[in-house]
């Protein structure tokens, strides 16, 4: 049976198909398997079940529990759509994406990403004090006075908790969190 | 009966079909349900989609130095993939060939009949698999890992002997096994297949409390062989079919243990298999066989120091062993119709080696993660012997080799998302000397959805034991052998379109020099030297979707223009186009599902310089999840339509192409408790 001489078209026709697909694009992650970020979105919605913010954090009793994502979003929807109709500590979780010049301490959890990282000590700076757990997979940041940092380690994401940064501000962490995650000390000389 | 339309037509309308469904598809949010729903020491558990040999340390896809394509335990359970040959036949740009005895992969155009297919290292969890006597890594029954086994299957393509040295010149292909915490249990399977064939498998896998993690499984597969494989130009026997080709037997075993920071690996198997009557030019004849027994044994080491030091060590041992009965008329370019008295010609081959390797890595000035390594291994054992039963020797050649090697690979995040990965390895063999082999990429992701890659790579493939030492009346010894260089230049595109959709694209440049070939010497022997050359170039796309609860839809296809050096003819068994389609459904309550897989490929020339047709192949594979509880159920048609098409062999066989297996089928049970 010859083969029709099908090769010298067809795949033209794929590619317009692929310029539609291409004029669809929106920002997203996805993978055959489980996704490094879809794990990472789950433990931030972890983190918001095992902290307690001290009073006054929340304006009000139903006021929700607002994660900010400050820089590039890696995530792409899944936290959005890991915290839809979440309810944590008798609060909605509320998913904001923040940009530098904004207030982040209306945040109560902040993602700081990668993209952040020379901007890093300034942000961290301008949160001392404030009941704002910050999180990031910045290598160091505990050492640079964040407090949580999700770290990739033989395939699974590990958690690196700076408990004096916490402490400082009057977060407190469950000792469930605590068991699982490793407690780093900052390098003496750039505690905040 | 289902008509399939021109082609034409076919690729709109499954680009279409994939674009509707995605249109309308649910919310991809089943991985985070369930992510939601884990413990905080489950969620620690998770393990996440990365990929390990392209760096030789666990690395987002995205970020290795290489076009990667992961084929997961998922995909060979619900496509009834049976061998490695088929789980690479469903990769963009790769396609195999079998002459009914092996199978040999080719990638981009490159897959020469006759070689023994030593450009492809073939590793399992890190282990070396190819042989040092061919170069060969089995990829059809007489791989040593029984499929069910096999975790993912990492194929990275482009040149990879910067890091891993000999044989990595088109992919390495890591295969890596499932852990014994992925197993919780005992498994039990059965199949029983077309030819009559038989397979069975026992394993158990678990993780204790005290963290000791154990895999033990033995298999055995037991086939009658293609029965009715017609042959033209013996059509005056038998009435030109051949009764016994192909039938085997093939146990098999693998153990893995490990505790902390140690684990021990090691696997063993054994195939006998008949040869097809095209080997040699006696018909029909049931002695004709060929045995492989391979085996291997890794103790592994590491650790994950205080200060961010990685160190991992290893020393392994192998054994291969191959021999060969070759039934040869009395005159060898006589009459086939009449052999005259048959001898037995006879290959005994035997590889015996150690090996051992070191690597330490670590992130230095915080944005260089740098890797060192260096390896050693001898062969103390390897033997070559072909001999006539009852008649003269004419080769007996037993060496030693020692090979060194050293790497040095840097991945420097010279800005968030620029990545420059870069390395080179040093290689010694005691057969010819050194080579060093550098690689170059760069990576940037400009945002999260896009990736640019651009790779320079060179290769080399050692020239092995049989090309170096192999000698007989009328071929001349060919120890002055240099090894095959490869410069290879890539370009890739990835693109996450939407969150179910992907797009994966490379244009690449090969040029292959000093290739090892026969050729005759100035004295007129048969000889094997560094004689030619070939280029390839071309580009490869493909769409990749993903949905909710198991829909996946797969479409690919590569352009590849493989030209001989000398001669500028495209290289034989080289197809110019290659076009993948595979579609996954989840039937009811992601308990049954279909898979749906077409392969189709340009046409090739042969040795002779005969032109096969181009073919498509379609696969259906219907698979069902705890119907039963434990109980999982496949019934698989391979070859749907049941094509006719045949495959090029090499020069030293009678015929010119081996005809292919028509329409077969596989019904399979596998059973946890």
């Amino acid at each position: 049976m010859p083969f029709p001489p099908i090769f010298r078209h067809p795949w033209l026709l794929g590619l317009a198909g692929l310029c539609l697909a291409l004029a669809r694009a929106v920002a997203a992650e996805s993978d055959a398997g489980v996704g490094e970020y879809e794990v990472k979105a789950a433990f931030l919605y972890n983190l918001t079940k095992f902290t307690d913010w001290p009073p006054g954090a929340f304006s009000s009793v139903t006021a929700p529990i607002v994660i900010g994502i400050v820089g590039e979003n890696p995530f792409g929807n899944a936290m959005y759509d890991i915290v839809r109709g979440e309810v944590v500590h008798g609060r909605p979780l509320v998913v904001k994406r923040m940009s530098v010049e904004e207030n982040l301490r209306v945040c109560h959890l902040l993602f700081i990403s990668r993209s952040e990282t020379p901007r890093l000590s300034a942000m961290l700076g301008q949160l001392k004090g404030s009941p704002v757990l910050t999180v990031s997979e910045i290598n160091g940041f505990g050492d640079q006075g964040g407090m949580v940092n999700l770290v990739l380690v033989n395939k699974t994401v590990k958690i690196e908790i700076n408990l004096a940064a916490t402490e400082q501000t009057g977060l407190q962490i469950s000792a469930k969190l605590l068991k699982l995650a490793r407690v780093v000390k900052p390098s003496g000389g750039r505690t905040l | 009966m289902f008509v399939w339309p021109s082609f034409k037509t076919g690729a709109a309308s499954l680009t279409l079909v994939l674009l509707a469904i995605e249109a309308w598809a649910a919310d991809d949010t089943n991985n985070l349900a369930r992510l939601k729903s884990l413990s905080l020491e489950d969620l620690a558990a998770v393990q996440v989609d990365t990929v390990v040999g392209a760096s030789k340390h666990e690395q987002k896809v995205t970020e290795a130095p290489s076009a990667v394509s992961i084929v997961t335990a998922e995909d060979i359970r619900k496509s009834g993939y049976r061998t490695m040959t088929e789980i690479l036949n469903s990769v963009r740009g790769f396609y195999t060939t079998s002459d009914g005895a092996f199978d040999y992969v080719g990638n981009r155009g490159f897959n020469r009949p006759g070689d023994f297919g030593g450009r492809f290292l073939i590793t399992i969890d890190g282990h070396r698999m190819n042989d040092d006597l061919f170069g060969t890594a089995a990829i059809g029954t007489d791989f040593l890992l029984d499929v069910d086994l096999i975790d993912r299957v990492e194929i990275i393509r482009g040149p990879g002997s910067s890091l891993y040295g000999n044989n990595a010149v088109f992919a390495v292909i890591n295969v890596v096994t499932r852990r014994g915490q992925a197993i919780k249990g005992a498994e039990a399977a059965g199949a029983y297949a077309s030819f009559d064939t038989y397979t069975g498998r026992l394993s158990y896998g678990n993780r204790l409390k005290n963290g000791l993690e154990l895999v033990l499984s033995g298999s055995y597969l037991d086939s009658a062989g293609n029965d009715r494989v017609y042959y033209p130009q013996f059509s005056n026997l038998n009435h030109g079919y051949a009764e016994h080709n192909g039938a085997s037997r093939d146990p098999s075993a693998f153990a893995s243990i490990s505790y902390g920071d140690l684990s021990l690996e090691g696997g063993f198997a054994q195939r006998v298999k008949t040869i097809p009557a095209v080997y040699t030019d006696v018909f029909n004849d049931p002695r004709g066989a060929v045995m492989d027994e391979r085996g291997f044994a890794d103790l592994k080491l590491k650790h994950h120091f205080d200060n961010d030091w990685e160190m991992n060590a290893r020393i392994y041992y192998d054994h291969y062993r191959y021999d060969g009965n070759y039934p040869l008329p009395e005159h060898p370019y006589g009459d086939p119709l009449y052999p005259g008295l048959i001898t037995i010609n006879a290959d005994r081959d035997h590889q015996e080696s150690l090996g051992g390797e070191a690597q330490i890595s670590r992130t230095l000035f915080e944005k260089h993660r740098v890797t060192v390594g260096s390896e050693y291994h001898h062969d103390f054992t390897l033997d070559q012997r072909n001999f006539d039963v009852g008649g003269r020797t004419y080769l007996n050649a037993n060496v030693t080799e020692d090979t060194a090697g050293a790497y040095v690979q840097d991945e420097y995040s010279i800005l968030d998302p620029l990545i420059l990965n870069a390395g080179a390895r040093y290689d010694y063999f005691s057969s010819f000397g050194d080579t060093v082999n550098p690689r170059v990429a760069l990576i940037y992701s400009p945002c999260a959805n896009s990736t640019f890659k651009a790779i320079y790579g060179q290769a080399f493939r050692a020239p092995n034991a049989y090309e170096l030492y192999y000698v007989a009346p009328g071929y001349a010894s060919s120890q002055h052998l240099q090894p095959e260089t490869i410069h290879s230049y890539e370009l890739d595109y990835d693109q996450v379109l939407t969150s179910h959709l992907r797009l994966l694209s490379s244009a690449f440049y090969y040029q292959v020099d000093d290739l090892i070939a026969f050729g005759t010497d100035a004295n007129g022997d048969s000889t094997f030297g560094n004689l030619a050359g070939a280029t390839s170039q071309g580009g490869e796309i493909e769409l990749d979707a993903n949905w909710a609860k198991g829909w996946r839809g797969r479409l690919s296809y590569t352009y590849a223009n493989a030209r001989d050096s000398d001669t500028d003819h495209r290289l034989t068994d080289s197809p110019e186009h290659l076009a993948k389609f595979s579609f996954t459904a989840p039937l009811w309550h992601e308990k049954v599902f279909a898979n749906f897989e077409i392969l189709g490929m340009g046409d090739r020339t042969t040795v002779q310089g005969n032109t096969l047709a181009g073919h498509w192949v379609a696969n259906f594979t219907l698979l069902s999840r705890e119907i039963v509880k434990g109980l999982e159920i496949s019934a698989s048609l391979y070859n749907v339509f049941d094509k006719k098409y045949s495959d090029p062999v090499g020069a030293d066989f009678s015929a010119d192409a081996v005809q292919q297996n028509g329409r077969q089928f596989r019904l399979k049970l596998t059973y946890k408790f």
